[in-house]
């Protein structure tokens, strides 16, 4: 109930802290999107007074009750121009700085690095194409543990707006994001930056923005797309150049040692235990991680005939997905994190299918 | 409803026609006008590759003709009722139904009930065991009314 | 709203208890049916605003699961939208039309029936659809491909839904359109007919022209869904952003459906306790239509995320914001027919009140919207959630309240208790702000909508909003229980219980109206 004292109190200070207003913009399209935003609404609020001064005054002085007569005037065409007329100049004082932040809006032309967003259910993938940085690639997951969603434990300050691996991008530098999905539709969404874009499956749609200063800035996915909709956050960590060289450094050193030698023979205690983090990160959002999923739309793997069956025919459903459901194609994953994730869901739970799946198998599967 | 009592050769003469606000051009310009519509819309959405709109809109379009042509078909009903002489004509267009019933003035009975079941009355003619009904597009106190008339008239001669 | 009739002849007959609903086809009764239906719509919509709202009353997860939420979502929207707020403009056009423009009846009584009788299998397939494998649709009211291939058999049935609830508009709007063009009392001209007559004509006329691009786009979902077409998907060379196109080319005029009546009852009402002739009748006609040009040519302002040429979201923009000059006519309008006029604040023009100034708020917070960039900063959040509600329930359910309460003695003979009508609008009122204003607040601040759980600077405007919910409820079932204790036992309306208002239902009519009315047309002069 604290919000309904500080509605009536908002002071010109609580407007700057964007409590009751947009985040404070630290792009420069979102600084000119604030400052759009300010403009209308200040417009708005005149006209708003303006007219309704005039409906109250009629409700006062000209109600039957102070014995007013009414009048039987019902039209006045110098008035009834007058106000077609001034609206539409109005309308184009704002079209003006509207159309201007538009066309700066849409020139992604130039950008200083590029940055692919892969929207997955529900997750989202980086991949740095451009730029320094090149060829860094990750997933970016929601951090907040479940115990805190359900309530058995506190929250934490950034509640849902937290992810494991956020996007790091150095401040004054003109990152151009193409966004696509591998599902359905979503949304890369980024307030603080004056960003949002559809992520399309089977289309490249891009944006861009310049942070100005150092800071994390945090979204979530703003399109539909499905059960963990509101489980996708987004985090952009703006640091200086210099912090920025060094990130790279440690990612790209990070990612040579994750390479494994595609024909390497794990045994099943490696794959069990690689198999239940990547199934954590991935699966078990709708198959649990007691595998009991949540019939129908999320088939429980505890026992399904796919788990228990043929190895080949589990690994290409995982490879390809299921049309028609909910069961995306996970053919993002390396060789080894599928090959892994197949043994843990055959030999964990009730499974015992006693056999395991080598990541040159996975390979061989791949088309 | 228009009613004459003092016809030159007929004793009594009512036409009742039915209430149409809208010409038969009218009818034209507006179906024209919401198919041109329709079409373009769904031709632009065709052209995208959105072709099952197509179907819709024209099943539409078909409902919407035949609901105009209804309208259309009887545009110029009506009932007339003359008494001239030893005849009492009833003249009734429904549609392209045109039915022309002659009676004799002697033997015609005028029937007025409420027997038919919907809450309204029932005005008739009945002549030789056989009755016809007129006034569908009467109220029921002008039917009382004409019923009224009728007897006299009638009764007259 | 139960319509008592009076006996002139004591002689009427009808199919007596159930049979006589089921088979009647006087346009009063159907009147009535709709009415009735789309309270029982509102109910059941409402329900599921309770449980999304209880759901959002605190951060976490506490009440349903992530996907029920949806689902709940989901069948709000279109239970709403074409369960609730449709139906009940169709219900004040079946009663008042044929009253105002002096026709006799419905041009097609028996099809008026059919479109009533549609309605209530469609309403219970939605619900069913909850209950079937995999639970109703939940990829929102808007149905967005490629998400609607994902869902289960609830999906199907919601179509199906969709195509007998779009048969029904479709067999009302050529029902009304040819009522009003054909059945006009002798000296009703176009230009004399009462602005709820009016606003009908321009609304059948939009959904003739839009039903049938819904039931394309719904049928192409299908078929994508169990047929093997592409249309909405990429891999088979089809295009999702497509069925955006073809959903809003429907969804912009439908808004217009839903807020063109509730213009025409607002345009009755206020004249009426103004005392005053409605003031710029002409323009007021000439700006409803445009405003109807204008909703098909702003589709794609829904979807400025989707990422379009430059061209295309200058071109938008521009005539979005164009459609703020013949609405603010509108209001303009409203507000000079007030002026210097002898008012009165009975509970009819209490709600057009609120209508006008909360439906204004609804319409400043779209031109702020209609901005492309601000709208790419706002879409998908709550500030669009609120904006809408601001339009729908502010704008086009207060009106229907207006309307109901202004119709009850002409419908019923029997007067409302006028002061717990009073207390009606001011808990609706007072409610619906504290549930939507704030929801301004969460949308700039970031809050995506469709979400079951939010992050914890949202957490206090949240709570707020559901206390306001759960209040406007309750409120909702205080109106019931005020229309039905008039049905029952209000007292008997004078003749003209509301000396300003002059159509001829009023001027020409008996209160209660009889069961028939005008079967032979009035003379206007």
């Amino acid at each position: 109930m604290a919000g309904i004292g500080m509605l009536f109190g908002a002071a010109g200070a609580s407007w700057a802290q964007s409590r009751y207003n947009l985040q404070p913009p630290q792009s420069p399209i979102a600084t000119q999107i604030y400052d759009l935003h300010m403009l209308v609404l200040v417009i708005c609020v005149i006209i708003f007074v303006g007219v309704f001064s005039f409906m109250f005054y009629a409700i006062v002085k000209h109600r039957k009750s102070v014995g007013h007569k009414a009048a039987q005037f019902h039209e006045n065409t110098t008035v009834e121009i007058i106000w077609t007329v001034i609206p539409f100049f109005i309308l184009i004082g704002m079209a003006y700085p509207a159309t201007k932040t538009i066309i700066a809006m849409k020139d992604t032309s130039t950008p200083d690095m590029t940055i692919k967003a892969t929207a997955y259910q529900w997750k989202w993938g980086y991949d740095y194409l451009n730029g320094e940085g090149e060829g860094i690639s990750f997933f970016s997951n929601l951090a907040t543990p479940k115990a805190q969603i359900e309530g058995s434990r506190p929250k934490g300050q950034s509640y849902l707006l937290e992810v494991d691996n956020p996007v790091v991008v150095p401040v004054g530098r003109k990152v151009r994001i193409l966004t696509t999905a591998n599902d359905v539709l979503h949304a890369w969404m980024v307030p603080a930056l004056g960003v949002k874009q559809d992520a399309i499956p089977g289309f490249i749609r891009d944006t861009w923005f310049k942070a100005e200063k150092p800071g994390t800035y945090r979204g979530q996915c703003a399109e539909l797309c499905g059960k963990d909709h509101g489980f996708m956050p987004i985090v952009v960590e703006a640091v200086e150049p210099e912090k920025y060289a060094q990130w790279v450094a440690e990612a790209k050193s990070k990612q040579g040692a994750s390479v494994v030698d595609p024909n390497k023979q794990f045994t099943l205690a490696e794959l069990m235990a690689l198999g239940e983090k990547v199934f954590a990160g991935n699966c078990a959002v709708c198959h649990l991680a007691s595998g009991k999923g949540m019939p129908p739309a999320f088939p429980a793997l505890n026992g399904s005939k796919v788990a228990t069956g043929p190895k080949d025919a589990h690994v290409k459903l995982v490879l390809s997905g299921k049309a028609n459901t909910a069961m995306a194609s996970f053919k993002q994953l390396s060789d080894a994190d599928l090959a892994a994730v197949v043994t843990y869901e055959r030999n964990s739970w009730g499974n015992k299918a006693g056999d395991l799946v080598q990541p040159a198998e996975v390979k061989a599967l791949r088309k | 409803m228009e009613c004459t009592g003092r016809g030159l050769s007929a004793d009594f003469s009512l036409t009742a026609k039915r209430n149409d606000s809208l010409s038969a051009a009218g009818r034209h310009l507006v179906f024209c006008f919401i198919l041109a519509v329709s079409f373009a819309i769904s031709l632009g959405f065709a052209l995208a590759g959105a072709w099952p709109i197509l179907p819709f809109a024209g099943a539409e379009m078909l409902a919407l003709y035949l609901a105009f042509q209804y309208v259309a078909r009887h545009a110029g009903d009506y009932e007339r009722i003359t008494v001239e002489d030893e005849r009492v004509v009833l003249e009734s267009v429904d549609g392209a139904r045109t039915v022309r019933h002659e009676f004799n003035r002697r033997w015609a009975q005028v029937v007025l009930d409420w027997a038919r079941g919907d809450g309204h009355c029932r005005l008739a003619l009945r002549y030789c065991g056989r009755e016809v009904e007129f006034g569908r597009h009467l109220t029921d106190a002008e039917r009382e009314a004409v019923a009224q008339r009728l007897r006299q008239t009638i009764r007259n001669y | 709203m139960e319509a008592v009739h009076a006996h002139e002849h004591g002689h009427e007959h009808h199919p007596s208890g159930i049979m006589r609903w089921v088979t009647t086809t006087n346009h009063k009764d159907i009147g009535t049916l709709y009415l009735w239906f789309s309270f029982t719509m509102f109910m059941v919509g409402g329900v599921m605003a309770l449980i999304i709202r209880s759901e959002l009353f605190q951060p976490g997860l506490q009440v349903v699961n992530p996907d029920f939420f949806n689902q709940m979502t989901t069948l709000h929207g279109l239970i709403m939208v074409f369960g609730a707020i449709m139906p009940a403009f169709v219900g004040f056009a079946n009663w008042q039309i044929p009253m105002m423009s002096g026709a006799p009846d419905m041009a097609f009584p028996r099809m008026n029936n059919w479109s009533f009788w549609l309605l209530p299998p469609a309403a219970l397939l939605l619900i069913i659809s909850l209950f079937v494998p995999g639970g109703a649709a939940a990829a929102g009211w808007t149905l967005y491909a490629p998400l609607t291939v994902q869902l289960g058999m609830g999906m199907d049935l919601t179509i199906f839904a969709v195509h007998i609830l779009g048969m029904s508009s479709i067999m009302g709007s050529i029902n009304i359109i040819t009522t009003i063009l054909n059945l006009r009392a002798p000296g009703m001209n176009m230009m004399k007919m009462p602005l709820f007559v009016w606003t009908w004509l321009i609304t059948a006329y939009l959904l003739i022209a839009v039903m049938p691009v819904l039931a394309g786009a719904v049928t192409m979902t299908l078929t994508d869904r169990h047929f093997g077409t592409h249309f909405f998907n990429a891999a088979g060379g089809g295009d999702p952003v497509l069925f955006q196109h073809i959903f809003w080319f429907f969804g912009h005029p439908e808004v217009y459906i839903i807020a063109i009546p509730a213009f025409g009852v607002v345009s009755q009402v206020i004249p009426a306790f103004s005392r005053k002739p409605l003031f710029g009748y002409t323009s007021m006609v000439y700006a409803t239509s445009s405003i109807a040009i204008l909703s098909f040519l702003v589709w794609a302002h829904h979807m400025y995320t989707v990422g379009m040429p430059v061209q295309a979201q200058l071109f938008y923009m521009y005539a979005t914001m164009l459609i703020a000059v013949p609405t603010g006519v509108k209001v303009f309008n409203w507000v000079a027919t007030m002026w210097k006029g002898s008012l009165t604040f009975e509970t009819p023009m209490l709600f057009a009140i609120g209508f006008l100034f909360l439906f204004t708020m609804g319409g400043f917070s779209g031109l702020v919207l209609s901005i492309t960039p601000v709208d790419i900063q706002l879409h998908d959040t709550y500030y669009v959630v609120a904006h809408f509600h601001y339009v729908m329930v502010a704008g086009a359910l207060f009106s229907a309240f207006a309307g109901v309460y202004f119709w009850l003695p002409k419908w019923t003979g029997r007067m409302y208790d006028e002061t717990l009508g009073k207390w009606h609008f001011w808990l609706t009122m007072i409610f619906f702000n504290v549930t939507f204003f704030v929801q301004h607040f969460l949308g700039l601040a970031g809050m995506p909508r469709r979400i079951p759980d939010y992050a914890l600077q949202f957490a206090d405007f949240n709570m707020i909003s559901s206390i306001g919910a759960f209040g406007f409820g309750l409120s909702q079932v205080f109106f019931l229980y005020i229309v039905l204790k008039a049905i029952r036992s209000g007292e008997k309306s004078p003749e003209r219980p509301w000396e300003g208002a002059d159509t001829l239902e009023w001027t020409m009519l008996p209160t209660p109206a009889p069961y028939h009315s005008f079967e032979t047309p009035p003379v206007i002069k």
